[in-house]
């Protein structure tokens, strides 16, 4: 009969429980892909920090990279004449959005509904 | 403060008064070094007869060593500069020497940027080969298989560091504490031919395989932001988190998670003492054996200030277990920062150097009186262990931030009074999160089966917490950006900090 200190024991006792956790939560992730999203914000925090483009300020805008004063208030502007941004891809229309803002754009901003 | 009971306390004052002075003053070595002389045969001379002014002269000598330390780790002068690299600057140069340090591999646009530091001893221009000695930080572009203690011959651009952000960090400033003046930039169609490998330290040679055997498995069982976040955590390597993630962590005050400090050095030594116990391995074994890992892990974290911090107190903990003799913390701490101060005069200066010492002493000095002046107001005579943790863990928070927000202010120019609810959030996530990584790492190598069990849980705790930051970052008010924030305030802050812990102090006693 194998004796076991309370140390001993303990150490094998977390490393089961632990075992066994992760075991289950892969389970978990394998047979409901829904539960992988949940745990999947490290790589999509993108999408939560998306900016509503009818909401954001000036100074929203220019926090965003390769976003300066300038296109930030054409933004606005534009907003302010349309009075409703209905999509992203109206922005590429103002003047100074190319190729590359675009892109750039099309990452930090959304049109919340 | 009872300095005979805290000798390093006093060294550690009296030698950063010498360091600041020395960095705001120009003085010659010759008289600083005359002084020194002067006064430490002063204090000696009138030790028996006059032990008070003798105490005197001693400090006064101390002050004049933190100035002598200094200008022996300052800017060199003209004269001694001629064997540097300066005049190769700005031209395409071949360089041969060897690599010193961790070998980063970075994304750069669509290519790979290796990054290292580079122990120059030939240059060659025009076809001669000059000596040249010079520490480098070199990036070299395109696929490379390069590692510590290579011996290698390239050929690049050498120019100085630019300046950045002038108003509120110095690039140029922050690569010459480390003793870099030089930078080398090596495009991808040059070659980096090896002409010896292993040239390194072994004990740090041994330190870059198991770092880059623990990356292997973070990259194999994680995705690519988990793995950067292990790494970070576990490896002291921040540079593969995205830019955004970092400036998440940044604005909630939690960067310390993604920093290897105290905390994870604490979790680290726990780990390690719990397993040699498990072993049944001899006491006294078993604390030097703790001892010996603990450093292993300092140099494969790159021992930065606050790694070397954290593992100095955590080996005279150690070390106070071992001759069963009970240690000063505070006394401890100021030997870690001696050493600190002696191995580079200008970690004094060092922002992460400032707030992990100052969040500690913080600890040490304040906490105590501010719980128990807390449990007193709040009329808390008996409570559950949870809500006691839960007290406790608040009460660090408010008076970690109180203690560091002036500095923070002054590097960063942020305030973030959301910290104080992070870190009671995020603090309890560490452990799990680096005991899972620990057991991914280890399985990872040693029984891969059940890697992928370690992998899920690392998975659930590394997203939780970026869940929980992310959600923190949108409180209102949170975090604010201030315009300025000079020295003389920083100094008026920390001085009102300190008057404002005292009244706590002198509160809680007389409630008590």
């Amino acid at each position: 009969m194998i004796v076991l200190t309370r140390k001993e024991r303990l150490v094998l006792v977390v490393l089961s429980v632990s075992i066994a956790a992760g075991s289950l939560a892969r389970y978990l992730f394998r047979s409901f892909p829904a539960s992988q999203k949940i745990f999947n914000v490290a790589n999509d925090y993108h999408e939560h920090l998306r900016l509503d483009v009818n909401r954001a300020s000036v100074d929203d805008l220019k926090a965003i990279p390769y976003l300066g004063e300038q296109l930030a208030r054409r933004i606005i502007a534009y907003r302010q004449q349309k009075g409703h941004i209905q999509g992203l891809n109206e922005l590429s229309t103002i003047k100074g959005v190319g190729t590359f803002k675009w892109q750039i754009i099309k990452k930090h901003l959304m049109v919340r509904p | 403060m009872e300095f005979r009971k805290k000798p390093f306390a006093f060294l550690f004052c009296f030698l950063s008064a010498g360091i600041v002075i020395g960095y705001g003053t120009r003085w010659p070595i010759t008289g600083v070094l005359g002084a020194y002389a002067f006064f430490i045969i002063l204090s000696l001379a009138l030790s028996y007869r006059y032990p008070r002014v003798s105490f005197l002269f001693l400090a006064v000598s101390f002050v004049v060593l933190g100035m002598l330390l200094f200008q022996a780790h300052g800017p060199m002068p003209r004269k001694a500069r001629r064997n540097d690299l300066r005049p190769y600057y700005y031209r395409t140069a071949a360089v041969q020497g060897v690599i010193v340090s961790h070998v980063q591999k970075r994304k750069f646009l669509r290519s790979d940027k290796y990054v290292f530091i580079l122990d120059v001893w030939r240059v060659k221009q025009d076809g001669v080969w000059r000596e040249r000695r010079e520490k480098v930080l070199a990036s070299a572009f395109g696929p490379r298989d390069l590692f510590y203690g290579d011996v290698i011959e390239t050929s690049g651009k050498l120019y100085p560091p630019f300046n950045f952000f002038k108003d509120t960090f110095s690039y140029k400033d922050h690569l010459a504490r480390k003793g870099i003046h030089t930078l080398l930039s090596v495009k991808a169609k040059a070659p980096v031919v090896i002409l010896a490998r292993r040239k390194g330290g072994r004990v740090m040679q041994a330190a870059m395989w198991v770092k880059e055997r623990c990356k292997d498995v973070f990259v194999r069982y994680l995705t690519a932001n988990e793995s950067a976040i292990a790494q970070a955590i576990l490896l002291g390597d921040r540079y593969l988190v995205p830019k955004e993630l970092k400036a998440l962590f940044v604005s909630t005050g939690t960067m310390h998670i993604l920093v290897i400090s105290g905390m994870h050095i604490g979790v680290m030594a726990f780990l390690i003492l719990f397993l040699f116990q498990a072993l049944s391995i001899k006491r006294s074994v078993r604390i030097i054996l703790t001892i010996l890992s603990l450093s292993f892990y300092a140099l494969l974290t790159g021992a930065q200030p606050p790694v070397l911090r954290a593992t100095l107190m955590a080996c005279v903990f150690l070390c106070g277990m071992l001759l069963e003799r009970q240690e000063d913390h505070v006394n401890s701490l100021a030997l870690a920062g001696v050493v600190l101060l002696l191995v580079n005069p200008w970690n004094l200066l060092d922002a992460g150097f400032q707030l992990s010492f100052m969040s500690v002493l913080s600890i040490l000095c304040f906490y105590p009186s501010t719980y128990r002046l807390a449990r007193r107001v709040l009329r808390l005579k008996v409570l559950p262990r949870w809500a006691d943790f839960f007290l406790q863990s608040l009460i660090v928070s408010i008076v970690v931030w109180i203690s560091i927000a002036g500095i923070i202010a002054y590097y960063f120019r942020l305030v973030t009074p959301v910290t104080v609810i992070a870190n009671v959030l995020l603090v309890p996530l560490l452990a799990p999160m680096m005991i899972s990584c620990a057991g991914l790492v280890i399985s990872g190598i040693t029984v891969p089966v059940i890697a992928p069990a370690f992998a899920a849980l690392t998975k659930i705790t590394f997203n939780t917490m970026v869940a929980i930051v992310l959600w923190l970052s949108k409180v209102p008010f949170g975090s604010m950006r201030l315009p300025v924030f000079s020295l003389w305030q920083v100094i008026g802050y920390s001085v009102a900090g300190i008057l404002f812990f005292v009244l706590i102090g002198r509160l809680a006693k007389r409630l008590t």
